[in-house]
């Protein structure tokens, strides 16, 4: 028998991360109080504007993780709900006229709100076929998105909230604004993996069958997983316009977001709460390094994107998953034998 | 006279041509254990699959306790107190054992109340894993695997406990301990039914034996009577009369 039979003594300690976790997580809030109290002091407002967008990705990432990292659905359609994100936060700051924050955030409920009748037509597809649907579902948006007048048609939409407003106040409101929500974001989907929801939402993506018949509601936790990633891609969608001060369908809705996210998750590590943080700021760099280059930036990333497959499988942050967490969803016993 | 636990009446399942299950009636009772033996291909994990949930009958019904879980998906009825391994182990690979059964403490096994996490350790501690708890469940062994499959129904608590072939290929000495965790399992009142194709360790438990063949129940009842009826002996014994266990013994 491979495993000793003898019962520990004494019950035995669950411990969820150990030294090396807290002293990760300090570091990291140490980023995060520098990257709000003394960055934006010293860089230029053209790098703030182009940190508004690590900050996106970063939410782009770790939503997208949560869909096919934790919850097994491989989408390749969520560009529909940046779109959508974009599309409801220019409509809510200029036609409704609402604050620009709470238009971003509303946006993000939009999402989730077209996401749930959505996913009753996403989820009677599985596998392969659930990537293409997907990708269907967004070109249907955007091709409805361009039949109505109201959004500008083919050329879209610039958001005019801002005008009468100091440039440097409003790349400031907007960087501040993207850095909170990014670490909401993050916090958010760390809290609920950490959660009891967060293990039958893993124990769903590693077999849906017995999770099943462990009482876990499979569709429920997959439903959820649907609304919450699309409400972030929303929420990304609805800062890019914020930031960039305009939509347009062909960018907007475009796949290439999506697979700014597959990138972010694959070379950062899939599964994980830290993969993403480490792919968006990869791909961010290789992004910002590589823009002289014009079409050759993308032929690098893809190279980079093959050598991370093929030598860490895993992604960059599973090289060092293992001994260290910085959020850890785990759960490791310590026996009184021990 | 005591109402059974479970009941199943006139269940059929076909797949295209073949039938699985033609007009499958029993019943367990808290505290009895059934054991379902019968050829390949007999029906067997198909019926644990439609007392289960996860596969949903043509016809017929399955009631627990006076409430009907026929409409009932697989997670319902786990929350009710069904609880199954799978013949075919199936792991969460991403998991530890210890994390694995806890899916099953934490889910189903909620209705309990109390601490999710010590009904965790205790099935890892009654099915020998608690060495184990750290592994991750991808990298265990075939019979650990099993064991997994094991601790993670246990975890749930359950009232109805459904076992498909836990003991082939374990040794003679690993046997007993999965008899005597079946046997204490039912004399804390749990109901079993276990598929078991090694068939002096089921006859060493159950009280009663039922033996399908091509969907259809050909006996049922003492476990010694039905593996020695003419119609069990031809379709599930064959010609090898002479190694009926407990002739021998």
């Amino acid at each position: 028998m491979s495993v000793p039979t003898v019962p520990p003594t004494g019950a035995p300690t669950i411990t969820r991360g150990g030294r090396g976790s807290l002293i990760g997580a300090g570091g990291l809030a140490l980023v995060v109080v520098l990257l709000a109290a003394v960055v934006p002091y010293v860089v230029t407002l053209g790098a703030l504007s182009s940190l508004v967008m690590l900050f996106a990705l970063v939410i782009l990432g770790t939503t997208w993780n949560l869909l096919a990292g934790y919850g097994g659905i491989v989408s390749v359609g969520q560009q529909a709900y940046v779109g959508v994100g974009g599309y409801a936060l220019i409509q809510l700051a200029d036609a409704v006229g609402a604050p620009p924050w709470a238009a971003v955030l509303a946006a993000g409920v939009i999402g989730a709100a077209v996401a749930l009748p959505t996913s009753y037509l996403v989820f009677r597809l599985a596998g392969g076929y659930l990537a293409i649907g997907t990708w269907v579902v967004a070109e249907v948006f955007r091709l409805v998105t361009m039949q109505i007048d109201g959004l500008g048609g083919g050329s879209g939409l610039s958001l005019t909230a801002f005008r009468g407003t100091d440039r440097v106040d409003r790349v400031a409101f907007v960087y501040w604004f993207a850095l909170a929500l990014m670490v909401a974001v993050v916090l958010g989907t760390y809290l609920l993996m950490r959660s009891r929801v967060g293990l039958g939402l893993t124990a769903i993506r590693d077999d849906r069958v017995a999770a099943g018949s462990l009482g876990v509601a499979v569709d429920r936790g997959r439903r959820l997983v649907y609304v919450a990633g699309s409400a972030g891609a929303a929420l990304a969608g609805a800062l890019i316009a914020l930031s960039t001060l305009g939509v347009t369908p062909g960018s907007i809705y475009s796949v290439s977001w999506t697979a700014a996210m597959i990138f972010i998750v694959v070379v950062g590590g899939i599964g994980t709460i830290e993969g993403p943080l480490v792919g968006a700021v990869v791909y961010w760099a290789l992004q910002q390094a590589l823009a002289p280059l014009g079409t050759w930036y993308l032929v690098v990333l893809g190279v980079v994107a093959v050598a991370v497959v093929l030598l860490a499988p895993r992604g960059l942050w599973g090289l060092v998953a293992g001994r260290f967490q910085l959020f850890p969803t785990t759960y490791r016993v310590r026996s009184g034998r021990i | 006279m005591t109402v059974p636990l479970l009941q199943v009446a006139g269940v059929a399942k076909r797949f295209g041509r073949v039938v699985t299950a033609r007009d499958v009636s029993f019943e367990v009772s808290a505290g009895e254990a059934l054991g379902l033996v019968g050829p390949n291909g007999a029906g067997k994990t198909t019926l644990l699959d439609i007392v289960a949930g996860t596969r949903r009958a043509d016809a017929g019904s399955v009631v627990l306790d006076g409430q009907d879980l026929t409409r009932l998906g697989a997670a319902a009825r786990a929350d009710l107190g069904v609880a199954r391994s799978y013949q075919v182990p199936r792991p969460f690979a991403g998991l530890t054992v210890y994390e694995n059964v806890l899916v099953g403490a934490s889910f189903a096994g909620r209705r309990h109340g109390g601490d999710t996490r010590d009904r965790a350790w205790h099935a890892l501690e009654v099915t020998g894993l608690a060495g184990a708890a750290d592994t991750p469940s991808g990298s265990l062994r075939l019979l650990d695997r099993k064991r997994l499959e094991v601790a993670r129904a246990l975890a749930t608590g359950p009232r109805l406990l459904l076992l498909d072939e836990i003991a082939g290929g374990l040794t003679e000495r690993e046997l007993p301990q999965v008899v005597g965790l079946v046997r204490r399992l039912r004399d804390d009142g749990v109901a079993v039914v276990w598929i078991e194709h090694v068939l002096h360790a089921l006859l060493d438990v159950v009280d009663r034996l039922l033996c399908l063949a091509a969907g259809e129940v050909i006996a049922q009842g003492d476990p010694h009577e039905v593996i020695r009826s003419p119609e069990v002996v031809e379709v599930y014994l064959g010609s090898t009369v002479d190694s009926v266990p407990g002739e021998s013994a």
